[in-house]
């Protein structure tokens, strides 16, 4: 299990934690506070956005601001990414929406699935929520891969989304039984 | 001689698992392996793990024909599917399951693969087949895979990932790597030629 700080370190020698705001923050009784590493001196600081965004999320601990290269382009074409595959459906929900750069807005997508593509001009990024740090890491490399995925399919004729009731299901399922026991590990791992 | 040997496999488990991680072929939790013990038992990765945690111990021993399994960890939800293709092969010795990129693109698409490179056909045969899509951990998703899947290699599985199998582990995870390889080829040479053709025009 990666920790805390490990997540923050990657996704910065990644180069995804550039955009104003962007990072990686963590709610721990009521209070949302940004994970810091070693390689983040220069990184921005602009908390108060995240701190708006997480605080109304009662069973979300977690949440990373990222610009990620495939997402990028789906926001740059105004496109928002259904759910094609499986793990996208179970993770995230059926659609990931593009809003403006406005909490109220962003929160709003938010509530009906667990990220969001946030159009704010070259400044553009995604916002992802989870129940733990592992769990909104997890949702942000499938994001990304599903927005590589719907891009690249359009060469062999495009992808198929998933039917809304099977993607609900499959995300019910996820929530309810699938992601249980490993989030029960990474609760005891913290102890 | 017979402990010695699950000792091995479950081992080789963990290892698979991280390298699958390591490679980008499944993310998170999940994908899935699974190596044949005996005509009785198979090992399986257990359910909502994560690679780099699991230990040997973790592993889970389920029997194939009734799927069930001792106290302790839950075994992978497709379970079901790794035993059914043992049941279906019995020269299969080791089964892999991945939500890798490229072929990824392709159960989106609904579309097969086909092999072009005549070496990595070598590995993956000619032509990959595209299960009906089901719920993970169904028998609907274990006989649409098993249908798919025939005598070959591995198949698609509609907006799901990709399931394939070998002699052995060792075997398996080369047939993913180029099952993975052949399909970044066939889409990333006709994606740059739509790239050069928009940027041309």
């Amino acid at each position: 299990m990666q920790s805390m700080r490990g997540v923050a370190y990657e996704l910065y020698m990644n180069g995804f934690i550039k955009a104003a705001d962007s990072g990686v923050f963590i709610k721990k009784n009521g209070s949302v506070r940004r994970v810091t590493c070693s390689y983040d001196h220069s990184a921005p600081k602009g908390d108060d956005f995240a701190k708006s965004i997480l605080s109304k999320f009662k069973k979300m601990n977690a949440m990373i601001i990222a610009s990620t290269e495939y997402c990028g382009i789906c926001i740059s074409k105004r496109t928002p990414i259904p759910a094609i595959l499986d793990d996208m459906a179970q993770i995230i929900g059926v659609k990931s929406d593009i809003v403006n750069k406005d909490v109220d807005e962003i929160v709003k997508a938010l509530k009906g699935a667990t990220a969001v593509l946030v159009d704010d001009g070259d400044d553009s990024f995604i916002v992802v929520l989870g129940r733990d740090i592992q769990e909104a890491h997890t949702a942000m490399n499938v994001l990304e891969k599903t927005a590589e995925v719907y891009i690249k399919a359009d060469v062999i004729g495009g992808a198929k989304k998933l039917p809304t009731l099977k993607a609900k299901t499959e995300r019910f399922i996820y929530y309810t039984k699938y992601s249980k026991g490993s989030r029960k590990r990474n609760n005891e791992n913290k102890r | 001689m017979r402990i010695k040997d699950e000792r091995i496999l479950r081992e080789q488990i963990v290892d698979y698992g991280r390298e699958l991680l390591r490679k980008g072929l499944v993310q998170g939790t999940w994908g899935n392996i699974s190596i044949k013990l005996s005509n009785n038992y198979m090992l399986t990765t257990p359910s909502g793990f994560d690679y780099n945690d699991m230990t040997p111990s973790d592993v889970v021993k389920v029997a194939i024909k009734t799927l069930t399994y001792g106290r302790g960890n839950k075994p992978t939800a497709e379970k079901g599917l790794h035993a059914g293709i043992y049941e279906r092969r019995p020269e299969v010795g080791a089964v892999i399951h991945t939500h890798s990129t490229y072929c990824s693109v392709f159960a989106a698409a609904h579309k097969p693969l086909q092999i072009e490179d005549p070496e990595l056909a070598k590995i993956t045969g000619e032509l990959l087949y595209v299960a009906d899509h089901a719920f993970a951990g169904t028998k609907a998703l274990t006989q649409n895979a098993l249908k798919a899947l025939g005598d070959r290699a591995g198949c698609i599985m509609s907006n799901h990932g990709m399931v394939c199998c070998g002699s052995d582990i060792e075997d398996a995870f080369s047939i993913a790597l180029a099952i993975e390889k052949a399909a970044e080829s066939y889409i990333e040479s006709r994606f740059k030629k739509l790239n050069n053709t928009l940027t041309t025009n």
